[in-house]
């Protein structure tokens, strides 16, 4: 089953057409109709055993009305007239129930097309041309490797994820679009022992390339992976436990990211900010962060994030600069909340699946550089404090104050690193949190998804890129 | 209002074995020594889905077709979503063959199930689900709405989502199974948010049921305004409370037990050394006050239904009877490793997921009492409500917990004194199961969940 080959998608195009042509027959006054297909490749291993292999294809239409300043969603995995024709009618019908209940009106924003003028991540080898077979024995033969020189493993456990799609959206007032979104990663878990003490740690590096990146890209590249998965459980192993209090911070781009995305990024989002969900509600302009702090959601995927030109609107993917020098300067919209925001539209409407409608969603959102050249130097900066690497999650209070789990953690002191920490929770508040950030490095990092992505309104997991820089922080409450 | 299918949807149903038949005939030039072909449609027939002010329905179907393919010893598995089709079939059974010879043997892989008569004739269907009118829908929502403005003086927001939903699947494989069933669900869940001066606080409430029951979702919004509203006013945990008892209101129960159970009762843990109850069988694992059953032909059940995920009848078995451990939960492929029958515990997560070992609907057997009369029994604790965070963090082979619970009560002598700033409870679930010291009489369904209220000793507060 290849991903939909060109005659096909003339003869989507054509059911996208009927479609808006239905809704519009049925009383709508604006349509979009979406033609959603992706395809999965998931490999896990257990040491060097293949302990499952998925492959999910998902694909169908889905249409979204528009009815007197309401909508309405209907789906359908049939590509046939009759079936689109019967969808389109359910969403007409369905934004007319949403009349009855919504008390906010919508107004779809005026739109003269434009093009994404973003960068553009190589894709030599599409991942699904690669033989699964190949990729099964590129990760063993690394971790056979791993096997062989590592006698402290415990367990480990990689997984090779990777992902093609293709988006057709036709809209009633003439939008066209055809892209594909495209990911390779890889993840890895390793449980080692040293004298008696067992540590853990993980790793991943995921990216809109193609399986080339496997191959070319070090941070990626299995072997080196997963040696940077054991070398993080054999520091945890010996970690010391860190008195919880009070503790300057510097954070690697990816624990920067989770905290631009899950922490700030959320708070951005028109539906969010409509509805006065988020606390930044009415305070476009006002300081909320020190001079250090810009923060940009994107569908430019930086270097390694994840490739989203258009979104599920049809509209272009523009670069949001939400927070710039401590400025809260935009949120994240889309045709439907833009005008109601009296704000730029910045094409953020996503969907998981053609089962889902398109609501206010992220792309890749990341800090912005600052001028320090190098980690070591943020080390100086803070003179003595934590270093925390990755993220193993955790939960944001509607009050804003957030808690994460640092997938690493070690003690700085005297610019360099002295010693791993064990389980370390980084707890603030996120305005305070952006108040003392300090300083930032010139590098910016954006990684795209491997396992899981973004949940938002029962739509789970969404791709999403995140990153940064690594940032500096005067203080945060970090506890064990 | 439970009734049987009707002449139209047997017919409709029927073609979906039909596909899965076809794809089945052509397993051997497929290179596939035994396959087995899973077809669902699912219908959901209303979503209405509540974000403040802003209100989005939705209906659609999705169609999927979930193979899994033998070869030799090793078992490959591949799912894609519709139009169902035979060629789909053919396409998805394709990759399954490839993904099962990427695999290497699994020498403890035996065969794929035999037929047994299911004990179930279908799951449970509710003819009202299936022709209430979408309008009458929405409005018992705006009614439901309105009922949280009245519960809370202080409701700043509510978020929230309601739905009907219908699901059929046929199931077949090379060696006899075929099976046909359809199922209705309703479900809901609800956040309210309140606000008084700086203090925010938020609640959750839910439900599901096979049938429509319109008193539970008029009670929804209001369910979790209520809550939200009881939390006003919380103070710092006392210093000098800093362990007790914890009464665990219905509704958080599977939280703190499911991931924990899952793991240990799995028979292929088991059998791989990993379940710390491998060789306790027969013996005492939890309080005698525990009574735990696995039911998939429960008339309730939200995973009820004739089979399970593999086409094996769903059962009936007591897991654990009076704190002592009585079985583990087999799939065909743990069974055949230890040559017994599977206990048709193979759950598909969704229609697009590879069967794994899991409970069914899992029943704790009520005792007596209201959540007031657990509280009225105990002398200085806790009592957590509505939702936890952070226990799906849990090892299970450790099952150490350390749960922030937002919704938070300190009880003494019997009575609630206040609501509690979010609170972290730690506790060891093994520990928990064994100081179970009371079981309430109020069970309700918390997704496949059957629970009344418990109440634990020996947690610690922060």
């Amino acid at each position: 089953m290849s991903l939909t080959p060109y005659y096909e998608v003339l003869a989507v195009f054509e059911l996208l057409e009927v479609a808006i042509e239905e809704a519009l027959k049925a009383g709508a006054q604006f349509a979009i109709a979406r033609y959603d297909e992706s395809r999965r490749t998931l490999i896990e291993f257990e040491r060097d055993r293949v302990i499952s292999v998925q492959q999910p294809s998902v694909s169908g239409i889905g249409i979204v009305a528009y009815v007197g300043g309401f909508k309405g969603y209907g789906f359908t995995p049939e590509l046939t007239r009759d079936a689109v024709r019967e969808a389109a009618r359910k969403a007409v019908k369905m934004a007319r129930l949403s009349a009855t209940l919504a008390k906010q009106k919508l107004s779809v924003a005026e739109y003269k097309p434009e093009e994404y003028k973003g960068f553009v991540p190589p894709m030599r080898r599409d991942p699904a041309k690669v033989e699964l077979s190949e990729k099964v024995s590129r990760v063993r033969d690394a971790i056979g490797d791993a096997l062989a020189r590592w006698k402290e493993l415990v367990s480990l456990r990689v997984t090779y994820v990777d992902l093609r799609g293709k988006k057709l959206i036709l809209t009633s007032d003439g939008i066209k679009r055809e892209w594909e979104p495209y990911l390779v990663g890889l993840a890895a878990y390793a449980v080692v022992r040293v004298n008696g003490n067992i540590g853990s740690s993980h790793e991943l590096f995921g990216a809109s390339r193609g399986f080339e990146l496997l191959d070319e890209v070090k941070m990626a590249r299995p072997e080196e992976l997963i040696d940077r998965a054991i070398r993080g459980a054999k520091d945890m192993a010996v970690a010391r436990r860190l008195t919880p209090g009070r503790y300057a911070l510097v954070c690697d781009p990816r624990f920067a990211g989770v905290i631009a995305h899950e922490s700030f990024g959320h708070l951005t989002e028109a539906d969010y900010v409509l509805n006065r969900i988020s606390i930044l509600h009415g305070r476009l302009g006002e300081r909320i962060g020190s001079e250090h702090v810009t923060i940009c959601d994107s569908g430019d995927p930086v270097n390694f994030g994840w490739f989203q030109p258009y979104d599920d609107d049809g509209c272009a993917c523009k670069t949001a600069v939400l927070c710039e020098r401590g400025v809260l300067k935009q949120f994240l919209t889309t045709r439907d909340t833009a005008p109601l925001l009296g704000v730029e539209l910045t094409g953020n409407a996503r969907a998981i699946d053609f089962a889902h409608p398109p609501v206010p969603r992220m792309r890749n959102t990341y800090f912005g550089a600052g001028d320090f050249s190098s980690r070591e130097e943020l080390f100086e900066l803070i003179k003595r404090g934590v270093y925390v690497e990755g993220s193993l999650g955790g939960q944001v209070e509607p009050t804003g104050t957030f808690t994460f789990g640092a997938n690493r953690a070690y003690w700085v002191e005297n610019g360099e690193i002295k010693h791993p920490l064990k389980a370390v929770n980084v707890r603030a508040h996120i305005l305070e949190f952006l108040r003392n950030v300090i300083g930032a490095t010139r590098d910016v990092l954006v990684e795209g998804p491997v396992l899981g992505g973004c949940g938002k309104r029962g739509q789970s997991p969404l791709p999403v890129g995140l990153g940064g820089p690594y940032l500096a922080v005067r203080e945060a409450i970090v506890g064990g | 209002m439970i009734v049987s299918l009707c002449l139209s949807e047997v017919i409709c149903m029927s073609a979906l074995l039909d596909i899965a038949k076809r794809a089945i005939t052509r397993a051997s030039e497929l290179g596939a020594d035994e396959i087995e072909v899973f077809v669902a449609r699912q219908h959901r027939l209303t979503v209405v889905e509540v974000l403040s002010e802003d209100v989005l329905v939705s209906s659609g179907v999705s169609e999927a077709i979930a193979v899994r393919a033998v070869v030799g010893r090793s078992l490959g598995f591949a799912a894609a979503t519709g139009p169902l089709t035979e060629d789909l079939a053919l396409e998805v059974a394709k990759r399954a063959v490839r993904v099962a010879r990427a695999k290497p043997e699994d020498p403890h892989f035996k065969h794929l199930p035999d037929p047994r008569r299911p004990l179930l004739e279908h799951g449970p269907v509710d003819d009202r689900i299936l022709s209430l009118d979408d309008s009458e829908l929405v409005s018992r929502v705006a009614e439901s709405l309105r009922r949280a403005q009245s519960a809370s003086p202080h409701l700043e927001r509510v978020e929230g989502s309601v739905e009907r939903l219908h699901t059929e699947f046929a199931i077949a494989n090379s060696r006899g199974i075929e099976r046909v069933d359809s199922g209705t669900w309703f479900e809901g869940w609800a956040m309210a948010l309140v606000k008084r001066d700086s203090e925010m606080r938020q609640a959750l409430w839910y439900f599901v049921s096979r049938r429509y029951e319109e008193e539970k979702l008029l009670a929804l919004f209001g369910e979790a305004a209520k809550i939200a509203e009881s939390c006003l006013g919380a103070k710092d945990l006392p210093p000098d409370v800093r362990t007790g008892d914890v009464i665990l209101e219905s509704l958080v129960v599977p939280w703190i037990f499911a991931r924990v159970l899952g793991f240990n009762l799995n028979a292929r843990n088991v059998q791989e050394g990993r379940s710390v109850w491998r060789d306790k069988l027969g013996e005492k694992i939890a309080s005698e006050k525990l009574t735990l059953v696995d039911d998939g032909t429960h008339p309730e059940g939200p995973l009820s239904a004739s089979v399970d995920g593999e086409g094996v009848p769903m059962q009936r078995k007591v897991v654990i009877d009076r704190g002592v451990l009585k079985t583990f939960l087999y799939d065909s492929y743990a069974a055949h490793r230890e040559g017994k029958e599977s206990t048709g515990n193979a759950v598909r997560d969704s229609p697009m997921s590879e069967p794994r070992v899991s409970f069914t609907n899992v029943i704790i057997e009520p005792g007596s009492g209201s959540l007031d009369d657990l509280v009225a029994e105990v002398e200085r604790g806790i009592l957590i409500r509505s939702q936890i965070l952070g226990a799906h963090l849990v090892d299970p082979m450790k099952g150490v917990l350390a749960v922030t619970c937002p919704n938070a009560f300190l009880v003494v002598n019997g009575e609630i004194k206040h609501p509690l700033r979010p609170v972290i409870v730690s506790l060891n679930v093994f520990d928990a199961l064994r100081s179970i010291k009371r079981v309430g009489g109020d069970s309700r369904w918390v997704w496949a969940w059957r629970t009344p209220s418990l109440v634990v000793s020996g947690a610690a507060f922060a």
